[in-house]
């Protein structure tokens, strides 16, 4: 019995274990089961899910734009640049107690605690996590910021230790050069797209390219991995400005715009030989850095999109055609009467010259001359050098919007085109266009076609090559150099008397113009357009200069008179910067003595008599020899300014000893008869006593 | 009833003395695996956090090659909107510098050191007044001054006395040239 028992107990016992062991299985399996049912659940149904949630926990999506590219001038000083700067925004969602976090911001910020927490609150409302607070600000600011803002108690990794606020890294385009050769650079918007000048025409080139970061964060915000998109670098423009050159052009420019109270004012100074532009100069002229500043007045970029009848300084155009076929020289005679008549339209001089020979013809400026001559050169082959000279298309510079001004083909011509052009009306240039001509004239004949960038670099080492400019022998070297000798003779005897330099030698032609009248539909008598384009030395020329001055009102209206000596200024002043040589000694500096006045207008009559009958062609009052002064300051004859003179050897202070007092020139009754009234304002003392009696 | 001999199994005793060293094989060949296999958990947790640690230092040192790039950018600005010819004239002119019209400068003539008087102020002289015209030229290097000796300071002092006295000679030629100039206007 008692082995039975022990059996059925052993049996028992055995049964116990195998049933709770069994228990134990099938728990573990229930729950291994239950276990990889969620697992099945989690990975599968909630995968994305799960996933996005995790990704966004540790990982940190950036999109950082890389600085755009720096404007350098030729001497590599930075013209435009983007510098950092640091925008302060709040994340409203991780505020707790708005209130205070309001405070301690408007304390710090220096603003209204109202506002910020008005702001704060509403954008807690909808859950906006991107409030700008504070913009534009340097490293400088930032770390102020961060430093009254610091709240010890909270752990974030990045600054400021502040719940909820963040920084963002942004950019500012910045000129540091302020206004100065604004019109070249241009500025670009908020976003970094350029809006005019090298900013918009080199926008491909300077672009700062979007770079994505894929950042991997601990729990503590700290940054163990990250993942950039790599992106080509922005390129560096450098120009062929000089910031010196240029300065002085502006300064030069500004000065006789505002001492002739004219419209506005342009300069260009050009290196013939390489065809760069030295200094492009503008006036009235804006700040970049204030765009709100900026109005079409100031904005437009007169150089290369303001088109104008050039007036007597096309006559270099005249001559220089004539002189190409071989119809004339120089030193030939020409008879020149007091009038002309073509195609009933009559042309007339201020100052009848008579037989003389051409250069004295360019000197004085004599439109009959200039018109007979163009009679002989012929409609064709007057074409054909005013578009070799670049007439009609556009230069080619790098600088967007820029006009190829009007050049009608011979068959649109009416029958007194011909000589209204070789006085340079009926033709629409720009003043990059005549400074280019005056520089072909300069460089021996060959056109180089201008331009204003320099290099493109990619990095510090790789510069992006840039094709040569374009090089063709307009006119040649001969006739460059006849019409060198003209222009040279309108400085030392001619109109030009004012752009004499001091040391140097200098030749050009000044050119006083009607401008035309939108609204008139016709030239207008009381607008005039001055200018003085030449080049210095004279012999050897090293840089063009072209001075254009638009509506002059106070002071005089003729090239020379207004835009002379703003030639006079910058050359003065780029030329010795330039190593140039001074070339000139006492003996030989031409003493100014008078002003020979320009012959202006486009004369009377003709197919488009109606047009220009009121405006006959008018002989600027007689003038003294003032240079420009500002208002309330005296005029000083320039016969009685001392002068420095570099003699080479030693400067020495030279004083003229010429009469003081201003010499007139008697003016034709006609021409004062036909002067419109009341227009021009800078009446000399002769007159006065004239109309007096 | 026979009794039969039940033999035991002795091979069980053999096996199980066979097995025992096999069995303990396997648990030290499990313990150096399962050895192996923590410390291979504990080297790549390690070089995970080193790695970690290597990513944070990376990409801290990464902003602060971004940052210092960010100054030299902006103190590049700095010296750029310093050195622009703009901001020179206004700092030159709030310092007192004065803007020069053209013409108005003149430069010594290095060849000719005579100084010449101009006449409007040799008329302008009263026949009494003794100031002279000194020709010393002062220059940035002054010899040191010594003590004089007593028998000096008393010369001096008679110099003095005498320079205190019209001198007459002086007078002369002065009004000489005055007349000179008289005669010529």
């Amino acid at each position: 019995m008692a082995p039975r028992a022990k059996k059925a107990k052993k049996r028992n016992l055995r049964q116990i274990v195998f049933t709770r062991f069994t228990l134990i299985v099938a728990l573990l399996v229930l729950w291994m089961g239950g276990i990889g049912v969620r697992l099945v659940h989690l990975q599968v149904n909630q995968h994305e899910w799960l996933k996005q949630k995790a990704l966004g926990q540790r990982q940190d999506f950036k999109r950082t734009k890389m600085p755009r590219g720096t404007i350098y001038d030729r001497n590599g000083r930075a013209l435009a640049m983007s510098v950092n700067v640091k925008t302060l925004y709040a994340d409203a969602t991780k505020m707790d107690d708005i209130n205070s976090a309001a405070k301690s911001i408007a304390k710090v910020l220096g603003v209204k605690e109202a506002d910020v927490a008005k702001q704060l609150n509403e954008a807690k409302e909808v859950e906006k996590r991107f409030l700008p607070l504070a913009k534009g600000l340097d490293e400088e600011a930032a770390q102020k910021i961060n430093k009254a803002l610091e709240d010890t108690t909270i752990k974030k990794a990045d600054a400021p230790q502040f719940a909820g606020l963040h920084w963002r890294d942004d950019q500012k385009r910045s000129y540091p050069n302020q206004s100065m050769a604004a019109h070249v650079i241009g500025f670009s918007n908020a976003e970094g797209v350029g809006q005019a000048g090298i900013e918009q025409s080199q926008n491909e080139n300077l672009y700062g390219a979007v770079i994505k970061k894929m950042q991997e964060r601990d729990r503590l915000g700290r940054v163990y991995d990250e993942t950039v998109s790599e992106k080509e670098p922005p390129k560096d423009v450098t120009l062929t400005i000089s910031t010196s050159f240029q300065y002085k052009a502006e300064q030069a420019l500004e000065k006789a715009v505002k001492a002739s109270s004219a419209k506005s004012g342009m300069a260009v100074v050009i290196d013939h030989k390489t065809g760069e532009i030295l200094a492009l100069a503008n006036y009235p002229t804006f700040d970049p850095n204030k765009l709100k500043e900026i109005t079409p007045n100031n904005l437009r970029n007169e150089v290369i999109q303001s088109v104008y009848s050039p007036g007597s300084v096309f006559k270099l155009i005249t001559y220089g055609s004539a002189l190409e076929k071989n119809l004339i020289t120089p030193e030939g005679m020409i008879d020149s009467p007091n009038s002309i008549e073509v195609a009933k339209h009559k042309f007339t001089d201020s100052h009848p010259i008579g037989r003389a020979t051409y250069i004295k013809a360019m000197a004085v400026s004599s439109n009959v001359s200039a018109i007979k001559t163009s009679l002989r050169v012929g409609k064709e082959d007057f074409y054909k050098t005013v578009r070799k000279m670049g007439f009609g298309s556009r230069t080619g510079i790098e600088l967007p919007a820029e006009t190829g001004g009007i050049v009608r083909a011979p068959e649109r011509w009416n029958g007194d085109s011909l000589a209204s052009m070789a006085i340079g009306y009926e033709i629409g240039v720009t003043a990059l266009q005549m400074a280019t001509a005056f520089a072909t004239i300069a460089n021996y004949g060959v056109r180089v076609q201008p331009r204003i960038i320099k290099e493109i670099r990619q990095s510090d080492d790789y510069i992006i090559p840039i094709p040569p400019p374009e090089k063709q022998q307009v006119v040649s070297a001969e006739t460059a150099r006849g019409l060198r000798t003209m222009l040279r003779e309108v400085v030392l005897t001619g109109t030009g008397k004012a752009a004499q330099l001091n040391g140097y030698s200098s030749a050009g032609k000044t050119g006083t113009a009607w401008k035309f009248d939108e609204k008139l539909k016709r030239v207008n008598s009381a607008k005039y357009i001055s200018s003085f384009i030449g080049f210095a030395p004279a012999e050897n020329p090293e840089i063009t200069i072209a001075v254009v001055i638009d509506e002059p009102k106070v002071g005089g209206r003729n090239g020379g008179q207004v835009a002379g000596p703003v030639f006079r200024e910058i050359a003065e002043q780029i030329l010795p910067e330039m190593s140039v040589k001074p070339d000139l000694n006492v003996e030989q500096l031409a003493e100014v003595v008078e002003e020979i006045p320009e012959t202006v207008g486009n004369g009377v009559g003709g197919p488009n008599a109606s047009l220009i009958a009121e405006s006959r062609d008018v002989e600027s009052p007689s003038v003294s020899v003032y240079p420009i002064t500002p208002k309330g300051k005296e005029p000083k004859a320039l016969s009685s300014v001392s002068k420095i003179v570099n003699t080479g050897n030693a400067e020495k202070l030279v004083t003229s000893v010429k009469d003081t007092k201003p010499k007139t020139i008697p003016i034709p009754k006609s021409s004062v008869e036909a002067k419109p009234k009341g227009l021009i304002k800078n009446k000399s003392s002769t007159e006065k006593k004239r109309e007096k009696t | 009833m026979r009794e039969r001999s039940i033999r035991r199994p002795q091979a069980r005793t053999v096996s199980s003395a066979e097995v025992n060293p096999l069995t303990w094989r396997y648990l030290i060949v499990m313990l150096i695996c399962g050895c192996v296999l923590a410390a291979g958990f504990f080297f790549a947790a390690r070089q995970h956090f080193s790695s970690m640690e290597y990513g944070i230092n990376n990409s801290r040192l990464r902003k602060q090659l971004e940052d210092l790039e960010s100054e030299n950018r902006r103190l590049r600005h700095l010296r750029e909107v310093s050195m622009s010819p703009g901001e020179i004239k206004k700092i030159a002119l709030n310092l007192g510098f004065r803007e020069i019209e053209r013409g108005t400068v003149m430069t010594a003539s290095t060849t000719d050191m005579k100084v010449k008087t101009a006449p409007a102020l040799i008329a302008a002289k009263q026949p009494g007044d003794n100031t002279k015209t000194t020709g010393v030229i002062r220059t940035a290097y002054q010899t040191p001054v010594t003590e004089a000796p007593a028998v000096r300071s008393s010369n001096n002092e008679r110099a003095a006395k005498q320079s205190k006295k019209p001198q007459p000679v002086n007078m002369a030629r002065e009004r000489t040239e005055i007349t000179t100039i008289a005669k010529l206007r």
